[in-house]
C-alpha cells in the first residue's frame, strides 16, 4: 500500500461563499509534497493541474522522487459541462467529455501512469422531470465505452458521488458504477471509491468495497470522512472511525496493494499537517490491523458477532495513553 | 462519573416487525443490572416496570443498586397516541402531568433524586397537523404543573429528533432547554442523550454545551446511533470522537452525576453490552483525566482541530 494526495487540494480552495489557501503551480504543489511524510504519490488533476508539457512534469515528478497515483480527469470545470458531460443530450458536450478522457489517457500514458480516474460530477439531476434517466444512462455507458476502448491498457476509473455539482448525481453509488462497468463491459473499467463519498451516500465503505471486489473489477481509493451529510473531506477517521478501520480491514483481507488517495480538504488547517495526519492515521491503523488477531475477527465475522471483535479491537484503543504530556500543536 | 442502565433493556424487545429476547420480571432485571461490573445505578420505567416503590426497595437495597432516576414512561398509554403534555385534551394533558407526579412520589419514596421524562407521544407527522404554537404552550404549561409538584425531585425532560411522532416537540437539546426555561419552575432540567443528539447529523458536545451554558440541572443518557435514526447502538461504536467529546465537556464542568446507558441489546446479550459500554466509557475517561487540562483549553481557546486530532491519534494503538 502506497499513499498519494490530490494535488488540487494543495493550492487554493474554495467553496460557495469563501476562498482559502493560496494558489500554487504544480511544482510548488509537488514541492510542498515532499514535506508531507509518508507520501510516495500525486494524483493530478488533467487538464488543469498538470504540466503541458508531460517532460516537464517528468522531470517534476523525478527531481521531488513522486509518481503518479492517477491522473484524474476534470469533466465538470468546462461551463459546456454544467448540465452534463458524459449523459448530456448534446452529442458534440458528449464527445467533448469523451475527447477530455482520451488526452487524460494520453497524458497519462506519455507520464507512465497506467490508470485514469474520472468523477461524472456534472452528470445528475437537480428536479423531478429534469432529466430522462434512461436515456441518460445509456448515454453515459456508451461514452464511457467509448473512452474505455480508447488506449485500453490505461484503465479508467469511475468514480461515485452522491451530489455535487448537481442534487443527485447519476454515478451515485457502488453498486451503480459496478453496473456501469459491467454495461461498458470492456474490462477495463474500474471503481474509484472515495470512502467520503460512501459514508454520506449512507453506504457502510467496508460493504461497498466487498461488492466491488465481488464483482471482479479493478478499483482504487479515495480517502477522507465526513458527518454523514455532506462531502466534507475532512481529515481520516474524524468523524468514523470505527467505519474506517472496517474499511482499511476489508482493503487488507482483499491483499490490497495499490494506492490510498488522500481528498481531503485542507481549508482552515496547515496542508502539510492535514495531509501527514491523513498518512501516519492510515498507516497506524493499517500497522495495527497487521498485528491484531484477524482469524478471530475472520471466524467472529462468519458468525455475525460483532461485539467480541469490538471488545478486541476497543481494548487496544486508548490502550497506550500516556498520562499528563503536552498537548502540542 | 458513575454508571447506570435502563432496566428495561434487560427485558423484551420489540420493534416494528420483530420480536427479541423474553420478557422478565423487574426483580431479575435489577439482578442482571447489579451482576455488570461498574453498574451503580438503575432508571426504572414507571408505571410499566413498577408502580409501586415497595415492589423494588428491599431489593434495591440488597443488591446495592441506586436509582438513578425514574423514567416516566408517556407514550405507552393509548390516550397519549396524539400527544400527551401538549394534547388538545385537557383530560389527556391532566393524566400526563398525574403520571409525572406520580413519578416524583415513586422516585422520593426509591430515593432518587430526579423523574426523567421525553415526551415521545407529543409532536406530529404531517403539515399542518397541529397548532405549534399552541401545543408548546401546553406542553410548558404541563411541564409548570407537574415541576412544582414536590420540587425537591427534579423533573428532566429529554429531547429526541423522531419517534414515535415524525417528528417530536422536543427534538434537540436547546428546545429542551427552552422548555425548561418557558415552563418557569426551578425544579426542571435536561436529560442530554448523547445518542439523540447525533443521531439527528448535529454534533453532541455542542448541543451538550448549550445545556452546560443554560445553568440547568441535566443528567446523562448515552448510546449511539447512524444519522436518521435511534438505533441505540454500543456507545462509540459509531461516533466515538464524538463520545469523547461530550465526556471531555461533562470532565470539565465537573459532573459527577450519573451516566446512565441507553443501549439496545436486540442481538446481544444486555450484560455484556452494558459492560462494553462502560469499558469504552472508562477508557475514554482515563485518556481525558491524562490530558494537559490547560493546553487543550488553548487549543480550543485558537480554534485549531489539528492539536487534539493529534491527541486523539495518540488513542489509537502505536505504530509497531
Amino acid at each position: 500500500m502506497k499513499q498519494a494526495i490530490i494535488t488540487a487540494f494543495l493550492g487554493k480552495l474554495r467553496d460557495r461563499f469563501c476562498e482559502y489557501q493560496e494558489p500554487l503551480s504544480v511544482e510548488q504543489k509537488l514541492e510542498l509534497m515532499t514535506r508531507i511524510p509518508g507520501v510516495a504519490g500525486a494524483e493530478v488533476v488533467h487538464p488543469y493541474e498538470v504540466e503541458p508539457s508531460p517532460e516537464r512534469m517528468l522531470e517534476h515528478l523525478r527531481r521531488f522522487k513522486l509518481e503518479v497515483s492517477a491522473v484524474n480527469v476534470n469533466v465538470k470545470g468546462d461551463p459546456a459541462f454544467i448540465y452534463g458531460s458524459l449523459s448530456s443530450p448534446d452529442p458534440q458536450i458528449r464527445a467533448k467529455a469523451v475527447d477530455f478522457i482520451m488526452r487524460a489517457k494520453d497524458y497519462a500514458k506519455a507520464i507512465g501512469v497506467d490508470r485514469v480516474t474520472c468523477c461524472p460530477l456534472s452528470d445528475g439531476y437537480d428536479y423531478s422531470f429534469h432529466t430522462h434517466y434512461i436515456s441518460a444512462w445509456r448515454r453515459m455507458v456508451e461514452c464511457v465505452r467509448e473512452a474505455a476502448v480508447y488506449l485500453p491498457e490505461i484503465l479508467l476509473f469511475m468514480e461515485y458521488k452522491p451530489s455535487e455539482t448537481r442534487v443527485h448525481c447519476l454515478l451515485d453509488s457502488a453498486v451503480k458504477t459496478i453496473q456501469l462497468c459491467d454495461s461498458v463491459a470492456t474490462g477495463n473499467v474500474g471503481v474509484t471509491i472515495d470512502i467520503g463519498h460512501s459514508i454520506y451516500g449512507g453506504e457502510t465503505p467496508a460493504e461497498a468495497l466487498a461488492h466491488v471486489a465481488m464483482s471482479g473489477h479493478p478499483y482504487y481509493v479515495h480517502v477522507n470522512d465526513n458527518n454523514g451529510k455532506w462531502d466534507w473531506d475532512l481529515m481520516v477517521g474524524t468523524c468514523n472511525l470505527w467505519t474506517y478501520v472496517e474499511f482499511l480491514y476489508y482493503l487488507k483481507e482483499l491483499n490490497y496493494d495499490g494506492w490510498i488517495t488522500s481528498d481531503t480538504s485542507p481549508v482552515r488547517q496547515d496542508p502539510i499537517e492535514t495531509f501527514a495526519f491523513n498518512v501516519r492515521m492510515t498507516n497506524r491503523i493499517w500497522d495495527w490491523l497487521d498485528r491484531v488477531d484477524r482469524d478471530f475477527i475472520r471466524e467472529s465475522l462468519e458468525r455475525h458477532e460483532f461485539l467480541p471483535i469490538m471488545k478486541l479491537l476497543s481494548a487496544e484503543m486508548f490502550a497506550g495513553v500516556a498520562t499528563g504530556r503536552e498537548v502540542t500543536r | 462519573m458513575r454508571h447506570a442502565v435502563l432496566t428495561p433493556f434487560f427485558g423484551k424487545l420489540q420493534d416494528r416487525f420483530c420480536e427479541y429476547h423474553e420478557p422478565l420480571p423487574i426483580a431479575e432485571k435489577l439482578r442482571r443490572a447489579s451482576r455488570i461490573r461498574g453498574v451503580e445505578g438503575v432508571e426504572i420505567i414507571f408505571p410499566d416496570e413498577c408502580a409501586e416503590a415497595a415492589a423494588v426497595a428491599p431489593l434495591l437495597a440488597e443488591l446495592g443498586l441506586s436509582v438513578a432516576a425514574v423514567n416516566v414512561n408517556l407514550k405507552g398509554e393509548r390516550i397519549f397516541e396524539r400527544g400527551a403534555l401538549s394534547s388538545p385534551d385537557p383530560g389527556v394533558r391532566g393524566r400526563a402531568v398525574e403520571l409525572l407526579c406520580q413519578g416524583k412520589t415513586l422516585a422520593a419514596q426509591l430515593g432518587a433524586r430526579r423523574v426523567t421524562c421525553a415526551p415521545l407521544a407529543d409532536g406530529y407527522d404531517y403539515p399542518l397537523q397541529i397548532d405549534y404554537r399552541q401545543a408548546w404552550r401546553r406542553m410548558a404549561d404541563c411541564a409548570a404543573a407537574a415541576g412544582s409538584f414536590r420540587p425537591e425531585v427534579a423533573l428532566h425532560f429529554e429531547h429526541k429528533p423522531a419517534e414515535p411522532r415524525t417528528r417530536g416537540l422536543l427534538d434537540t437539546a436547546t428546545k429542551a432547554i427552552r422548555l425548561c426555561q418557558d415552563a418557569g419552575s426551578e425544579s426542571l432540567g435536561v436529560t442530554f442523550n448523547a445518542g439523540h443528539a447525533m443521531y439527528d447529523g448535529g454534533c453532541a458536545a455542542a448541543a451538550l454545551a448549550e445545556v452546560l451554558e443554560s445553568g440547568l440541572p441535566y443528567y446523562l443518557h448515552f448510546c449511539d446511533a447512524t444519522t436518521g435514526w435511534d438505533w441505540d447502538l454500543l456507545a462509540g461504536s459509531q461516533h466515538l470522537w464524538q463520545w469523547a467529546e461530550v465526556l471531555f465537556y461533562l470532565v470539565q464542568d465537573g459532573y459527577t452525576g450519573w451516566l446512565t446507558a441507553d443501549t439496545f441489546p436486540v442481538r446481544q446479550d444486555a450484560g455484556e453490552m452494558f459492560a462494553a459500554n462502560i469499558a469504552v466509557t472508562e477508557r475514554i475517561c482515563h485518556w481525558i483525566a491524562g490530558l494537559d487540562r490547560e493546553a487543550v483549553e488553548r487549543a480550543l481557546a485558537e480554534h485549531h482541530a489539528l492539536p487534539m486530532l493529534k491527541e486523539l491519534e495518540q488513542c489509537l494503538p502505536p505504530p509497531a
